[in-house]
């Protein structure tokens, strides 16, 4: 725990008074519940807690729709099951059996993560629910020929839990035992949460094309969202397994899976507090209520369409349970102020963010395309596009519409293989490459379409960014080992200088600020620099000055500019306001039909012929 | 064909340490199994459009659709109950009686199906689709254990001996049986899709909700009414979902509070089997999802039936993610 | 500080919640028998019957002045047939302080995840349905049934196929839950022993509804006894039903939830028609003790299949224990255990004397093989000692 950094600045640990706070109310119920009956109630509510924090890793993070949860919850308990009984006599101790059975769990996750990657939203939804069936049907089947699950009987007289000549019996001793796990899952949630793999998830839950282009591996991210939430329930399960001292396949069924999620979505989903909130209510309650049979069930759901349609967010929704203290203003640094001046006024400071060192190659060619084609269903979007683009150079392509320069964007950017042709990125050829590593090698766009991650804040989604320049991995953020810190730390400082660059625009207040909440123009600026905080040298802008006013469209022109003389970025801009495109670029290429009809100074080009003729229409008829 | 048989067979004997099937055994099994399939298949059919029409428009899982099916069945019943009397005679023609239970049964599903949309999913309108999701749940648990309380947890039997006359009961074709219900079960809920795509295809109300499964906004600019098509969408798949319910009661003769909740896992693996969103996707992954149960239980064994159906409904998915019909959207950047 | 706000407030609910229990220690304090069992969820029919002659029971115990004066309450343990739900209601139950005794719980898997948190209260439990051998094999002496156990009918039923009916294939289907499966089990290993050659198995889904292509394979067999182990008579009647459509010419041989009139003869509208079965008990409609608790509750819940007699019976039981415990005015758990066990002899509505041997089980149970005769159960054997 990264106590030794209390006073320091923190980055994204539970508070510690929270912590301090949690613990005392664990260690207290019992002391303070009248019977053993609460006491199961409240050892109950950390198992749901376990398991519901484990589903919003999937489900809530990753935005994964996973309903195939439950089965490694059963997985979990039945590897318990076998490996602490007399079932086939194996004996194992407790501390060694439940990662046995998180990794058990977690394989399988990964297995069934594996299986799907190719199906998405509700596909991903059904084949998860029919891996579920297959589990539960295993489970109830798999007694004959040779007996490994036990069957409808399920597998009775498990071992207590045992640790180091303790063993657990009491109600009271598994509700620590079972509070113990619950808060190392809150703790890892919390960690994870803010942390690169945390960003990459919610990048991923709110626009998967986006995050892949800002370099998130959503595959593996896919795969770790689901081994992760697997472990969890497969601890949770081995945990369950042995304070129930049996396993029966009826604990594990579609009742449970709704359980799971109405807690999930009743917390409002990726809310950790929510969560746990809503975990703990959601286990009081229906033992508040179980005298009442048939009553009691309606009474739930009345209550779920209710909520949903009162708080759709979750109970706590928008309510953060982290004191919101009243800051001032913060100061950034003197230099932000002076990026913005720079931009906005005359300017003649330094940048927070540094300056290119060296000079540029005007002769070196950064990006090369040789005769890229590109077909869907017979129509040539592309077709033997061939162009080269120098370093430090703001290459516009223009072009009316449906003439294929977005379809050439997405294969620069490895949205689209080409269906043939080459992409050379200094020097290397990129044909092919996903989008992340495409964004690896130094390549990033905005969209033109915004694409942000519209329910993160400005200075998450600019933190995202730096996803493909870092490599923290799971141990380094669940230990906030030394290594892991500091890249949070540098993640942050180079979000901020990217944003810097639009000045207040994007600073100060607005850093905590969701994206959805920008004004139009904003969003735009976000998603530049979002794709400066990418560390890329070739920049590709889908219509940079789309839905500005007259004023914003000359800013944003001069910022970009500014930007190719300050820092050596390479452009290539899709723009059909030609004011814009006459100020900002070097050289001008016009495309027609996936074919380059003309290329040259933008006089030259807006002189063609050709180009007249594509905006303007043929001559004599010619269709 | 040899190797595979043996090899299934083998898997049985694995599973139940029992003797080869000869393959005479098996094929003779076949155009049976696939009249069971079929006639299964028409009711998953059924149940899956409910499905896929609500996908199509409000991208949403309606988990309470198997809750419509069961409360169809038990309208079915109901409408049977009260037209017959003490003696176990009826008071109508039985064909008449047929189809009023049919009838009866898709209009108050098909109302039903309205409210539910009115005043559980419409105010979530604009809200995160897993909100929805969990609504349509609320929504699930609400009609169950409603009906458990009003009607107690009993099965109730469909008397159906006395519907239709005993010579068209049952017929025989060499080895196979058809019983009359199986006729009229895949007799109506084809007769059922006919209509329905007629209705989709050539009216004017149809080519709405196409458009409004298309693009909900751009519907809009054109002058309809989304509100009014969505439930009307509801209307007709709940009504589906509630004939399928009564069919099904007059096949099986039995209905309870729990038979949704299975019947919904059926019909919604269906409609993904097939496409989600087309509802010719719908009506083939019915088919094929009820055939593919009857023949597993004859080639592999009835224990893993429905393992069987699910693997084969992953690796169709691995294959064609999107479904048997339906189409792959294109991403849009 | 919000959060401190809302763990403060969870917390007192969760303190206000607690309330809800008394304590108590002599009769006057109260009086409470609890009631576990599947009450809502898939097994919520014949759960309800289970709770519905529970209520009948207690409701004329109380009529008659309840126990010393004191009137009984029956607390309803709702555990949706999920043995995590039923641990609750067991921690539930064993933390009142008022109760006395357990009705059920009727599904084995809970029972079995419970057993020992009941055996540690000293709450005495009545099974009425939770058949599984082992639940009275593990040293217990707070656990009696007044079911028969798995391994009590296979064995008659196996001899009655292979003797009497002579079957020379039969075709084994269950559905797969702990009864079904036992019994199965047990009727196939018999029918082994006895040397019957051709013998197939296969399992079901139970309320499926359909089981025509297990049916259809079945028919490419041809056996002479088609044997069924489910617990609910609508399977059996749906059963026997799509077997005589398909024109399957076997015998059918139903399993303990068979025999219900109302569900299996009549629902299968003549199919069930020559079918046999077996029962732990003779006809409740027979029995003259029963006639008065027939009419109650058909009068008042509809009609009767085989779970509520045994449910009945074994409140009246209970109750009686709790009677002789609480006859000094005073009473402890262990007593009304102690009082449970030497139950004699005891003639309730099941039409035969219920004595608990050693490890709480039905002394001297009798497997009752009927026929389906005209529309109504006739008895062809009775099968004794085992």
């Amino acid at each position: 725990m990264a106590l030794s950094s209390l006073g320091q600045k923190k980055i994204g640990d539970i508070p510690l008074q929270s912590l301090v706070l949690i613990l005392a109310v664990v260690v207290v119920i019992p002391w303070i519940m009248p019977n053993n009956y609460w006491i199961r109630i409240a050892g109950n509510a950390g198992l749901w807690i376990m398991l519901s924090l484990g589903l919003n890793v999937v489900a809530g993070f990753a935005g994964l729709l996973d309903l195939g949860y439950v089965a490694f919850y059963a997985i979990g308990g039945y590897t318990y099951a076998l490996l602490c009984s007399g079932h086939w006599n194996i004996h194992l101790p407790f501390w060694l059996v439940v990662p046995i059975c998180a990794l058990a769990a977690s394989a399988c996750g990964w297995g069934l993560g594996f299986t799907s990657l190719r199906v998405s939203g509700d596909y991903l939804a059904i084949v998860t629910l029919g891996f579920a069936e297959i589990v539960r049907l295993l489970l109830l089947n798999l007694d004959r020929p040779i007996n490994i699950t036990g069957g409808p009987n399920g597998l009775p007289d498990l071992d207590f839990a045992h640790i180091f000549g303790f063993t657990f019996r009491t109600v009271t001793q598994y509700y620590y035992l079972v509070m113990f796990f619950a808060l190392l899952v809150i703790l890892a949630s919390y960690r994870l949460k803010r942390s690169r793999l945390g960003r990459g998830w919610e990048a991923l839950r709110e626009d998967e094309l986006a995050a892949d282009a800002m370099g998130v591996n959503t595959t593996y991210m896919k795969l770790l969202a689901f081994g992760i939430g697997a472990s969890i329930a497969g601890g949770a399960g081995a945990v369950f397994a042995s304070w129930q001292g049996g396993v029966f396949p009826n604990n594990f069924g579609f009742s449970q899976l709704v359980t799971v999620y109405c807690m999930l979505i009743l917390g409002g989903v990726g809310n950790i507090w929510g969560v746990i909130l809503a975990a703990i209510i959601l286990s009081i309650l229906p033992e508040a209520l179980r005298e009442y049979g048939a009553f009691r069930m309606i009474g739930y759901g009345l209550l779920l369409v209710v909520l949903m349609a009162l708080r759709p967010q979750g109970i706590l929704g928008e309510i953060s349970l982290r004191p919101k203290r009243k800051k001032k203003e913060v100061e950034e640094p003197e230099t932000l102020k002076a990026a913005e001046e720079l931009f906005y006024g005359d300017g003649s400071h330094d940048f927070v963010k540094p300056l290119k060192k060296g000079k540029l190659n005007k002769d070196r060619v950064l990006l090369e395309l040789k005769d890229l084609t590109m077909i869907f269903g017979g129509l040539h979007a592309v077709d033997r596009l061939s162009l080269k683009v120098y370093e430090g150079e703001i290459l516009s392509i223009i072009g009316p519409n449906g003439a294929g320069k977005t379809t050439v964007f997405n294969l620069i950017t490895g949205i689209y293989p080409p269906t043939s042709g080459h992409i050379i990125f200094d020097g290397k050829e990129i044909t092919g490459l996903k989008p992340h590593k495409v964004v690896e090698k130094g390549v990033a766009r905005t969209f033109q379409t915004l694409r942000l991650f519209t329910n993160m804040t400005v200075l998450e989604n600019a933190m995202v960014a730096q996803h493909c320049r870092t490599k923290s991995g799971l141990f380094s953020i669940l230990f906030r080992l030394p290594g892991f810190l500091k890249e949070e730390e540098r993640i942050e400082r180079v979000a901020k200088e990217n944003l810097g660059l639009f000045g207040a625009r994007l600073t100060g207040f607005r850093y905590k600020q969701k994206a959805i909440n920008l004004s139009y123009a904003n969003r735009r600026r976000l998603e530049i620099a979002r794709a400066l905080a990418t560390d890329s040298r070739l920049i590709l802008l889908d219509e940079p000055s789309a839905g500005m006013n007259p004023k914003e469209t000359e800013e944003i022109t001069r910022f970009i500019r500014n930007l190719r003389d300050k820092y050596g970025y390479t452009f290539i801009i899709i723009e059909h306001k030609l004011n814009v495109v006459r100020t900002i670029s070097d050289r001008v290429i016009a495309l027609d039909y996936g074919k380059k009809i003309a290329e040259g100074s933008y006089d030259e080009v807006a002189d063609n012929e050709y180009v007249v003729q594509a905006y303007l229409g043929r001559k004599k008829g010619r269709v | 064909m040899g190797k595979i048989r043996d090899w299934f067979s083998y898997l049985s004997h694995f599973v139940y340490a029992e003797k080869l099937e000869s393959m005479d055994q098996i094929l003779q099994q076949i155009p049976q199994q696939l009249i069971n399939g079929v006639t299964v298949g028409g009711v998953y059919a059924l149940i899956a459009i409910g499905y896929t029409m609500v996908y199509g428009i409000l991208f949403m899982l309606n988990f309470a659709h198997g809750e419509v099916y069961m409360i169809g069945g038990f309208t079915g019943w109901w409408v049977l109950h009260l037209l017959t009397n003490s003696s176990g005679g009826l008071l109508l023609n039985g064909f008449i009686v047929i189809i009023l239970m049919i009838l009866f049964a898709m209009a108050l599903t098909g109302a039903l199906g309205m409210g539910i949309e009115r005043f559980a999913y419409r105010p979530l309108r604009n809200a995160p689709r897993m909100n929805l999701l969990l609504s349509a749940l609320g929504v699930t648990i609400v009609l169950r254990n409603l009906v458990l309380n009003l009607q107690g947890a009993k099965i109730r039997f469909f008397h159906t001996s006395a519907l239709i006359p005993k010579s068209i009961q049952v017929f025989h074709i060499g080895g196979t049986v058809i019983s009359f219900m199986r006729l009229l079960v895949i007799g109506v809920s084809i007769g059922l899709m006919a209509i329905l795509t007629w209705f989709v295809k050539e009216t004017k109300m149809g080519k709405a909700m196409r458009a409004t499964a298309q693009d909900t906004e751009a519907a809009t600019f054109m002058g309809i009414d989304v509100n009014r098509i969505i439930l009307l969408t509801f209307l007709i798949g709940s009504a589906l979902g509630g004939a399928a319910g009564a069919l099904v009661g007059l096949l099986f003769t039995q209905v309870d509070y729990y038979v949704g909740y299975v019947a919904g896992l059926k019909g919604f693996t269906a409609a993904v089997l097939g496409g989600i969103g087309s509802i010719p996707g719908a009506m083939v992954g019915g088919f094929i999802l009820g055939i593919v149960e009857s023949l597993a239980t004859t080639l592999i064994s009835s224990t893993y039936k429905d393992v069987v159906s699910f693997i084969i409904l992953i690796l169709v998915l691995l294959i064609r993610p999107w479904g048997i019909l339906g189409e792959k959207a294109p991403e849009k950047v | 500080m919000k959060k401190v706000l809302l763990l403060g407030l969870s917390v007192c609910l969760i303190i206000a919640f607690s309330t809800i229990n008394g304590y108590a220690a002599d009769v006057s304090k109260g009086l409470s028998i609890g009631a576990a069992g599947p009450f809502t969820g898939p097994a919520a029919a014949p759960g309800m019957e289970i709770f519905n002659s529970i209520k009948i029971a207690v409701d004329e115990k109380n009529a008659a002045g309840g126990i010393k004066g004191v009137k009984v309450k029956l607390v309803m343990g709702d555990d949706a047939g999920d043995a995590a739900q039923g641990v609750n209601v067991a921690e539930k139950f064993c933390a009142d302080k008022t109760m006395y005794g357990v009705i059920g719980p009727p599904m084995s898997n809970v029972a079995e995840a419970t057993l020992r948190m009941y055996a540690q209260c000293n709450l005495t439990c009545i099974t009425t349905a939770a058949s599984r051998p082992d639940l009275t094999e593990k040293g217990y002496h707070h656990f009696f049934r007044v079911n028969a156990r798995d391994d009590a009918h296979g064995p008659a039923v196996g001899h009655f196929i292979a003797e009497d009916l002579k079957a020379k294939s039969v075709y084994v289907l269950n559905t797969k839950d702990t009864y079904s499966q036992g019994y199965a089990d047990q009727v196939v290993a018999t029918l082994k022993k006895l040397g019957v050659k051709k013998i197939w198995r296969d399992t079901i889904v139970a309320s499926a509804k359909d089981y025509s292509s297990v049916l259809t394979r079945v028919k490419a067999k041809n056996p002479d006894v088609l044997v069924v182990g489910a617990k609910t008579a609508p399977d059996h009647a749906v059963m026997v039903r799509q077997m005589r459509e398909l024109g399957i010419k076997a015998i059918y041989f139903g399993s303990e939830g068979a025999k219900d009139k109302k569900d299996f003869i009549q629902a299968s509208e003549g199919a069930a028609e020559g079918a046999y079965l077996n029962h732990f008990a003779p006809d409740i409609y027979k029995i003259p003790e029963a006639a008065h608790y027939v009419k109650v509750y058909e009068s008042k819940y509809g009609s009767l299949s085989g779970f509520g007699p045994p449910a009945y019976d074994a409140t009246n039981i209970l109750l009686n224990a709790m009677e002789k415990a609480a006859a000094d005015g005073d009473i402890t758990r262990k007593e009304v255990m102690k009082y449970m066990a030497q139950t004699k002899n005891y003639r309730g509505i099941l039409g035969f004397p219920i004595t608990f041997d050693k490890k709480g089980d039905l002394l001297g149970g009798a497997t009752y093989i009927f026929k389906v005769v005209g529309g109504d159960f006739k008895l062809v054997k009775v099968a004794k000692g085992m």
